[in-house]
């Protein structure tokens, strides 16, 4: 009875979870499907894989997702990595103040920030500019990179380095061969998440890119409010091919040989 | 109340991590058991204190069907979100005790265990020291008949080691404890108790006392873990032991082939029994006190031997006597 | 060793980012605010907008709605969340591993994946309805309740619902794997019953972690545009729809107007995330900011 009870809360959990994954699935490839019918009259695998492959518009949208993520996760990682290098090695004035400073983009509302940020642009000649948008993503995935990789390096602080620059090392030979590849998991969830959060923003991509940057995420919203959800679905999945299979990847063929770096 | 061991054994993924264990443990004593890492003794104590079901056999007490033995554990486990009363004083919270019984309670343990300034500090504020004296109090308020001890004193320093033994054997004759308390240390099972269980891959090999344990312990792998003594390969004949170091009549239950069992202390003497045994050459000697630890070669094999300070010279050739017939196993 | 050098070159990206693109545009917006707008040729300084915002009622009726949805949908997801995450943390580590990886799902997609599902479920016209006009248990699509863009903001309160507490979810149980069970064993030994160890000694030690949860899905919530956007209700709107309106709206003498808006709200936020945070230091497990 136990059991039962437990298979059937863990069920209806992942029912719940992966409800919306399944109705964009459906969506993408059912034509005329119109109320009541609780199923699509047809599929259509043929116009799915055809507009995922061969639609200018949806193509386009890919490519400036992708520009886009790869930016943010290059500016996020120059910025976050010495960051969060200074946070878990070293004890200095002023780092309190840092801790919260980091997490300020998350407390102020976005909608503040953005409209903050719009009007900044502006005055920088950004607006609508690559770099401009790159740097709101940035803005909001260096928070979760800098807690990622400080998790990761707080664990063995500076020890080994200590040693490396003790048995000879340069600080270069040191950073290299010691620090890199000690924090490489902190590094690996920290490309991971800022790729995401860029591939997911919307207003900032739309209100500093100035309609110059249609990402798929932005795209889906005219198709959702104008009720043309198979195209918003085909659009979605798209995302998740981009997203969920590249960091799939990542996750399956890097984690078994990882070795776990654990304090004692 | 005497406990019972009865014929527990436990099997985890179908690896036998303690097999028939049976012991007997009297009231108001302690019984250490000593082990290497890895012999099951943290399973072992995990049953008692009910943290874990054993696959079968049982643990049982002359007039209780269930005993349960509070824990004091290896790293403490002090609640860290906890100040020192409040976590002394989990257990009694916890049983819906009245608060006015509580504070007396704690008052009375606070001061036996000696922290009573200490109880408004956090754990992370404590030294290791404090922290067990906490660990202890927690578990002594509510008056445990058994208490269970997970490698006491393993995280100490030296000094300190000794001070908290005493204490705990202290505590043991105050309160009329019964303790069993595992370790992998030698030292600290024979300073707190009078008996001790050899615990080797999950079956107990030997119960004794810690110098019989020493000077007759009942099987090779005891002797090997005990450590402290030289195994000597040889063959056997008729009771008459055959190797390059001794021959000569041996007490053994084996055949063809044995090893001569010298432990460093006890054994060998430098002064003149009616049991010769060897001829050996001084080559080395370190001073540890009363002791010293002498290093001789015999016939081409090094002996290591703890012999009376000054009682033999470097480069000097000196018979060497038993005190008994030795073992062989 | 760490040298002044050596910490300048290391924290000299952040702050240099930092103060260009977050810092001055606060500051600018605060100028801004202060009713200094050159190109408006206005350039005296007053406190006037701020005066403003405290007698706008619409504007103070609105935020307060948003606030008060904030907050419940934002403590659900952190109830939910808790519960899930230590209902399967007791299982067996398969299960609650695997599960682990699906939580990650939501937390990884855009709400407007939940949003368009949730259109297609649950809009009038929507799949539910549909089920239930088949099993007879409606008439017709009409006799089914408005839940999307309704005047109690289900529909928002369902997508938060979704993407946050696989959030908390994940953040939980990370916590409690790292906490392991050590101290549950500790309380079960002490005599404590589960329930009450669950209370005294799981919730305690999770408590700071879920505090921060919480801070992150409220502050979401409370200004996050694109959801009050595609499923809020036009009588009663939600406050980040109301200030890109504003902003958006082209007429540039509101500019001053709007970044007063901004920085109350972004006051009133910080002042949420504070006071959470020192109830947080307050209640037991609080001391020292959890376990680390």
């Amino acid at each position: 009875m136990r059991r039962l009870n437990r298979y059937l809360i863990f069920m209806i959990s992942l029912l719940v979870i992966l409800m919306p994954l399944m109705v964009i699935i459906v969506l993408s490839a059912g034509t005329n499907w119109h109320y009541p019918d609780l199923w699509p009259q047809t599929f259509n695998m043929n116009y799915v894989f055809k507009m995922l492959f061969s639609n200018h518009e949806l193509l386009s949208s890919l490519s400036s997702s992708i520009t886009l993520a790869i930016g943010t996760v290059i500016l996020t990682l120059v910025i976050a990595y010495p960051t969060a290098i200074a946070l878990s090695y070293y004890d200095f004035k002023g780092k309190s103040f840092l801790n919260v400073l980091i997490y300020l983009p998350l407390i102020i509302p976005s909608i503040a920030v953005l409209t903050n940020m719009d009007f900044v642009m502006i005055k920088f000649g950004l607006e609508g500019s690559y770099f401009g948008v790159v740097a709101v993503h940035t803005l909001f995935a260096l928070p979760y990179a800098i807690k990622l990789l400080v998790d990761n390096l707080s664990v063995l602080k500076n020890k080994y380095e200590l040693a490396s620059l003790n048995l000879g090392a340069s600080s270069r030979q040191t950073f290299i061969h010691v620090t890199l590849p000690l924090s490489r998991l902190g590094l690996q969830g920290a490309v991971m998440m800022s790729y995401i959060i860029s591939m997911t923003q919307y207003l900032g991509t739309l209100l500093i890119g100035n309609g110059n940057f249609l990402t798929l995420s932005v795209r889906m919203f005219p198709f959702t409010q104008s009720g043309k959800y198979q195209i918003a679905a085909i659009y979605a999945i798209m995302f998740m091919l981009v997203t969920l299979i590249p960091l799939y990847i990542i996750d399956v063929l890097i984690t078994p040989r990882r070795k776990e770096v654990r304090a004692e | 109340m005497t406990y019972y061991l009865k014929n527990l054994s436990q099997v985890k993924s179908k690896q036998k991590i303690l097999d028939n264990i049976n012991l007997e443990i009297p009231e108001d004593s302690i019984f250490a058991i000593l082990g290497p890492s890895g012999s099951g003794k943290t399973t072992l104590l995990n049953i008692l204190a009910q943290l874990d079901q054993p696959s079968s056999g049982e643990f049982i007490a002359d007039d209780d069907n269930d005993p349960k033995g509070i824990m004091v554990f290896q790293d403490y486990r002090l609640f860290p979100h906890m100040t020192v009363f409040q976590n002394v004083t989990f257990g009694l919270r916890m049983n819906k005790v009245n608060k006015k019984e509580i504070k007396k309670r704690a008052q009375e343990i606070l001061e036996v265990t000696n922290i009573s300034e200490l109880s408004k500090r956090y754990p992370d504020e404590l030294s290791g020291g404090q922290q067990q004296r906490v660990a202890l109090a927690r578990a002594l308020i509510l008056n445990p008949k058994l208490l269970l001890m997970d490698e006491p004193f393993s995280s100490l320093d030296e000094g300190l080691r000794k001070e908290m033994l005493n204490f705990v054997k202290q505590l043991q004759q105050k309160f009329h404890l019964t303790i069993i308390f595992v370790t992998h240390y030698k030292t600290e099972a024979y300073l707190l108790s009078n008996r001790v269980g050899i615990l080797l891959d999950g079956v107990i090999k030997q119960v004794d006392s810690p110098r019989d344990l020493e000077q007759s312990p009942n099987s090779i792998e005891v002797a090997k873990f005990l450590g402290q003594s030289n195994l000597i390969s040889g063959e056997i004949d008729n009771d008459r032991f055959q190797s390059n170091v001794y021959s000569g009549p041996v007490e053994t239950e084996q055949t063809e082939q044995g090893q001569l069992y010298l432990p460093y202390s006890g054994l060998v003497k430098i002064d003149e029994t009616s049991y010769p045994a060897f001829v050996g050459k001084v080559l080395n000697k370190a001073w540890f006190g009363e002791n010293e630890q002498v290093i001789i070669e015999v016939n081409g094999e090094t002996i290591f031997l703890n012999l009376p300070t000054d009682s033999v010279e470097v480069d000097h050739n000196y018979p060497f006597y038993f005190k008994k017939i030795p073992k062989v196993f | 060793m760490l040298t002044k050098k050596k910490l300048v070159l290391l924290l000299s990206p952040f702050y240099l980012f930092f103060i260009l693109f977050f810092v001055s545009a606060i500051i600018r917006s605060f100028i801004t605010s202060l009713g200094y707008y050159p190109i408006l040729d206005q350039t005296k300084i007053s406190l006037n907008n701020y005066l403003d915002v405290f007698h706008d009622k619409m504007f103070l009726t609105i935020c307060l709605r948003t606030m008060v949805f904030a907050i419940i949908s934002a403590l659900f997801a952190c109830a939910l969340g808790l519960i899930i995450a230590n209902y399967f943390n007791q299982k067996n580590s398969r299960v609650s591993g695997f599960f682990y990886k699906v939580s990650q799902l939501p937390v990884m997609l855009p709400h407007i994946f939940i949003v368009l599902a949730l259109l297609q479920l649950l809009s009038q016209t929507g799949l539910i309805p549909s089920l239930l006009v088949h099993l007879g248990l409606i008439k017709s699509y009409s006799d089914f309740p408005l839940i999307l863009n309704d005047q109690k903001q289900i529909g928002i309160f369902l997508t938060y619902l979704w993407k946050e507490t696989p959030y908390v979810i994940v953040t939980l149980i990370l916590v409690l794997r790292q906490i392991g069970s050590k101290y549950q064993a500790v309380s079960l030994n002490l005599g404590a019953s589960k329930w009450q160890t669950f209370w005294h000694v799981t919730l305690p030690l999770v408590q700071p972690a879920l505090v921060n949860a919480f801070i992150i899905n409220f502050s979401f919530n409370f200004g996050s545009y694109e959801v009050p956007f595609l499923l809020g209700n036009q009588q009663k709107e939600l406050l980040p729809v109301y200030v890109y309106d504003l902003y958006v709206q082209g007429d540039i003498t509101q500019i001053p107007h709007v970044m007063s808006l901004n920085l109350v709200l972004s006051l009133a936020s910080i002042i949420i995330a504070a006071v959470a945070i020192l109830i947080s230091r307050k209640l037991p497990g609080g001391h020292n900011g959890g376990v680390r």
